[in-house]
């Protein structure tokens, strides 16, 4: 470049910067001075000026613009051909993690197909896409996806499936459809049949959870993508909440914290799928990764017995083995799970007609409301919201009671907790009214039918699609009709909402009963400000809920007021109050927080919890837990990482590896919690353990928020290589 | 198990740790594949609603390449730097050779995605940026390269002035002059149809 043309540059630099921050009266005066007679000049720092005034975010948005496009416009090479293999291609049914669902058409035989490709970069993904492939054609099942073919294309691994109709079954669960009690059963255990199939196989699915699990309009179920919906994981590196959120709630302990896996993994995460199918909660909330996996990890979730009762002791035994953490303690195989599953499906269709709203009421058995048959419907929906305001509070203690146990005891604060729970589940209220009428009478509860290997008394057909005593045709009915209907008839028939727990049962003691955090019955609940005192300062599970649970809350009160008007309405609106937890996080949930007096005994915890939550209702407060990609914040960044200790086992078999940490770093920088999200170590060779040593010598430069400091969740890669020589 | 490229890339971040020049040439093509494998993975429907910014695609590819390599805080900025250099050349270079798809008739499927925010979706696209910096590079190099490290690469203030050997103050005098006369330039040029 010329000298003169940088020296004019140079020029413009000067009057610019001097300009840029004067009045723009000053402006202009300052550089008719400055310029002099160089209209040139002066056009060309005007220019500047004005350009910096407008410039705004420009060049972010125009990256961002260029990421968009890469990230947004590369095509399918498969879809442009119009045909895989022999299939033809009618359009896109997905995207999966590593390619794309389409619809295809078999023009031979007739039949439409879903066409699943492995179109990733990654030969050594499409290697085991297609080497799973295998696998899955090889089995066959009425409860299992069938395979019909599996090719490659231009590179590109590709498995056909029979095409379903139906739904998947986490819509059914995001509606909260109101199916039976039954019906709920029924797809419980044909997912354990399929699974129990497969697993004689050999074959484990390693991601069971309801998005992979279809219910055809016949009322068949299927179970997806053996083998392939795991491989999905395995590659996914990325933590975007909805990747991990939608799934970490479904994985075993032991797959989190990246350890062996067996059957018993599918039967954990098939344990996570009776709890949601039952409840439509999920046993272990959250709204962070963080929250979800320490819940999994940590704590029990809330008794299903409080919030299905409809279903009784024995189903709720059954996901809490399922559920348990350590897999010694769960069941053995799918056989034993059947075995529960089929006599409590063959008393239900022979027995009386209960039928399970998304939430069953549980305080007829516990005498707390005495309904009367004219206003049994309103009593129904004032009983749902009483006992989900109950559940609230008890939830909100004991989780305060955990995270206190927890923060002074460690493990032993838990064992302790357990101990202080409730005794057996046979000491509970109403479980001796054993011949309530219309409940015994046509029941099979033979003593050895739970938990072991008998073949079930399957009921005869007749009863099945028989037609409730209002007359709606079962599995039919309508969640808010479906509770009316229940306790319509008479008293005794409020019994038969939950003929379970009514019976007496013979389960076999559980060696170390995960439920056994067993809520405080019903009846002993304390008073209400007693146990918003206690609730205070946890609740966090709660609170990604809050709005749903406060409309709801809304419309019960306002059902139960249209038909006690008056006095009652007000009662009901004082009971709400004086009874309200003290909720951290939700909008709806806060806002009442000030009109209730549970809110002035919020303890230390409250900020904690809140931020796990995160809870976006308060401000950052440091040390917070900060949610990956929450506004205004920057995530953790890498200062210094120690070279990790290689494993001699390793060493000596010359085996290289690579693990993938999930770590919390905290406002400090320092990593206080480290998981396994991938490994390479299949062979156990000590990697795993090496790479989280690692990790808690590890320093970051904290993830902030608002300018504030705070804990967040990221990854931490490590890669073990050998060097020549060694 | 054992990784040819995942060795290469330790080696090489040992290298380039021993202040061999050599090393960060050959990092730079493992650098782009890297962007361009996230990129591809992305796309596969693992956004999840989220924009991948272009300075989040630089962080992940430090955290796969420089995987059990310690680096000091020099050395991980100036992976940075390459990175930035990097991912600038992949986002340009796919803008461009979809323009170039554009104009030879094939069609373009564009994703609603690019619609979603108004502020985004007008305004100089990244070829445009591109094309002004390099009129930036031959009349001040530095400028240039303040902003590729900022806004491409994602280094701070901080960061930018360690690796340009400047004052904090001067970098955030530079990037607003840069960014006015990137601004001004491309405003006196629009776009071709």
């Amino acid at each position: 470049m010329e000298s003169h043309e940088l020296e004019r540059w140079r020029r413009v630099q000067e009057l610019f910067e001097a300009a840029a921050d004067l009045r723009p009266g000053e402006q202009a005066a300052y550089l008719a001075a400055a310029c002099g007679g160089d209209g040139g000049l002066r056009q060309e720092v005007d220019a500047l000026l004005r350009s910096d005034a407008e410039a705004g975010s420009f060049i972010e948005h125009a990256i961002r613009r260029g990421s968009d496009l890469l990230l947004a416009a590369e095509p399918d090479p498969l879809e442009a051909l119009g045909k895989i293999g022999k299939y033809e291609i009618l359009g896109r049914i997905g995207e999966g993690g590593f390619g794309i669902v389409y619809k295809g058409r078999d023009a031979v035989l007739q039949r439409y197909v879903a066409v699943k490709t492995c179109s990733s970069s990654d030969e050594k993904l499409r290697r085991r896409f297609f080497r799973e492939g295998q696998i899955a054609a090889g089995l066959q099942h009425p409860n299992v996806t069938t395979v019909h073919d599996l090719g490659v294309e231009r590179g590109i691994p590709y498995l056909v499936q029979e095409f379903l109709a139906g739904e998947d079954l986490n819509h059914k669960i995001a509606r909260q459809e109101g199916l039976t009690a039954l019906r709920r059963l029924e797809i419980l255990v044909q997912v354990a049949r399929g699974l129990e199939y497969a697993h004689l196989q050999g074959v484990l699915h390693r991601d069971i959870k309801p998005a992979n699990i279809r219910i055809l309009p016949s009322g068949t179920v299927k179970i997806m993508d053996f083998g392939i919906a795991k491989l999905l994981h395995e590659v996914s590196d990325v933590t975007t909440q909805g990747v991990t959120l939608g799934t970490v709630g479904y994985l075993a302990p032991e797959q989190l914290r990246g350890e062996e896996v067996d059957r018993r993994t599918d039967i954990f995460s098939f344990g996570v799928l009776v709890y949601e199918l039952l409840t439509y909660q999920r046993p272990f909330p959250g709204s962070t990764f963080s929250e979800v996996s320490y819940r999994l990890l940590n704590e029990e979730p809330a008794a299903l017995s409080d919030l299905a009762p409809v279903h009784g002791r024995t189903i709720a035994e059954l996901a809490s083995r399922c559920l348990a953490k350590d897999p010694a303690n769960r069941y053995d195989t799918f056989a034993e799970v059947i075995a529960v599953l089929e006599p409590e499906i063959a008393a239900l269709r022979s027995g009386p007609l209960p039928v399970m709203a998304a939430t069953a009421g549980s305080d007829a058995a516990a005498g707390v409301v005495g309904a009367g048959a004219a206003d049994a419907a309103g009593t129904g929906a004032a009983a749902d919201h009483e006992w989900r305001r109950r559940r609230l509070a008890r939830r909100a203690w004991l989780g305060a009671a955990a995270v206190a146990l927890a923060v002074s005891l460690g493990a032993a604060g838990r064992a302790v907790l357990r101990r202080q729970a409730p005794g057996p589940p046979g000491g509970s209220p109403g479980s001796r009214i054993a011949a309530a009428p219309g409940t015994a009478a046509g029941r099979m509860e033979p003593p050895q039918a739970a938990g072991t290997a008998t073949t079930p008394a399957a009921a005869p057909g007749p009863s099945r699609g028989q037609v409730s005593p209002a007359g709606a045709p079962l599995g039919q009915v309508p969640p808010g009709a479906a509770r009316g209907q229940a306790s319509a008839p008479s008293a005794p028939a409020r019994q038969d909402r939950r003929p379970h727990q009514d019976v007496p049962l013979a389960v076999p003691p559980l060696p170390a009963p995960p439920g056994s955090r067993r809520a405080t019955p019903p009846a002993s609940r304390p008073g209400g400000g007693a146990v918003a005192g206690a609730a205070s300062g946890t609740g966090a599970e709660a609170a990604p809920r809050g709005d749903a649970q406060a409309t709801e809350r809304g419309q019960d009160v306002g059902a139960r007021g249209e038909r006690q008007p008056g006095a009652a309405a007000a009662t009901a609106e004082g009971d709400e109050t004086a009874g309200e937890p003290a909720v951290a996080g939700g909008p709806a949930e806060d806002s009442r927080r000030g009109q209730s007096p549970a809110s002035s005994g919020a303890g230390a915890g409250a900020a904690e919890s809140a931020g796990e939550a995160g809870g976006a209702a308060r401000p950052m407060v440091r040390g917070d837990v900060i949610p990956p990609g929450a506004p205004r914040s920057t995530p953790p960044r890498l200062l210094s990482r120690p070279e990790p200790q290689y494993p001699d086992r390793a060493r000596r078999r010359q085996v290289e590896s690579d693990v993938l940490l999930l770590v919390l770093v905290d406002e400090n920088g320092r990593v206080v919690r480290a998981i396994v999200k991938r490994t390479d170590d299949v062979a156990r060779l000590g990697f795993n353990e090496a790479a989280r040593r690692a990790a808690f010598r590890t320093t970051f430069n904290p993830a902030s928020r608002d300018g504030l400091p705070g804990k967040m969740w990221t990854e931490l890669p490590f890669s073990f290589r050998l060097h020549p020589g060694e | 198990m054992k990784r040819a490229a995942g060795k290469d890339v330790t080696q090489l971040l040992r290298r380039w740790q021993q202040g061999d020049q050599e090393a960060t040439e050959e990092l730079l093509p493992l650098i782009y594949g890297e962007l361009r494998k996230i990129a591809r993975r992305h796309l596969r429907g693992e956004r999840h609603g989220h924009t991948l910014e272009a300075t989040a695609l630089v962080h992940e590819v430090y955290l796969r390449l420089s995987g059990g390599a310690e680096l000091h805080w020099n050395d991980r900025v100036h992976f940075y730097a390459v990175a930035a250099q990097m991912m600038r050349r992949v986002l340009v270079d796919h803008a461009r050779g979809r323009d170039a798809a554009k104009r030879g008739g094939s069609v373009v499927k564009v994703s609603l995605d690019e619609a979603r925010d108004p502020a985004v979706e007008s305004g100089p696209d990244v070829v445009a940026l591109d094309d002004a910096l390099k009129s930036l590079e031959a009349l001040d190099p530095r400028k240039s390269r303040i902003v590729e490290l900022r806004f491409f690469g994602g280094l701070t203030l901080e960061e930018t002035a360690a690796v340009l050997g400047v004052s904090v103050p001067t970098v955030v005098k530079e990037t607003r002059l840069a960014r006015a006369w990137l601004h001004s330039q491309i405003a006196a040029s629009p776009p071709q149809p």
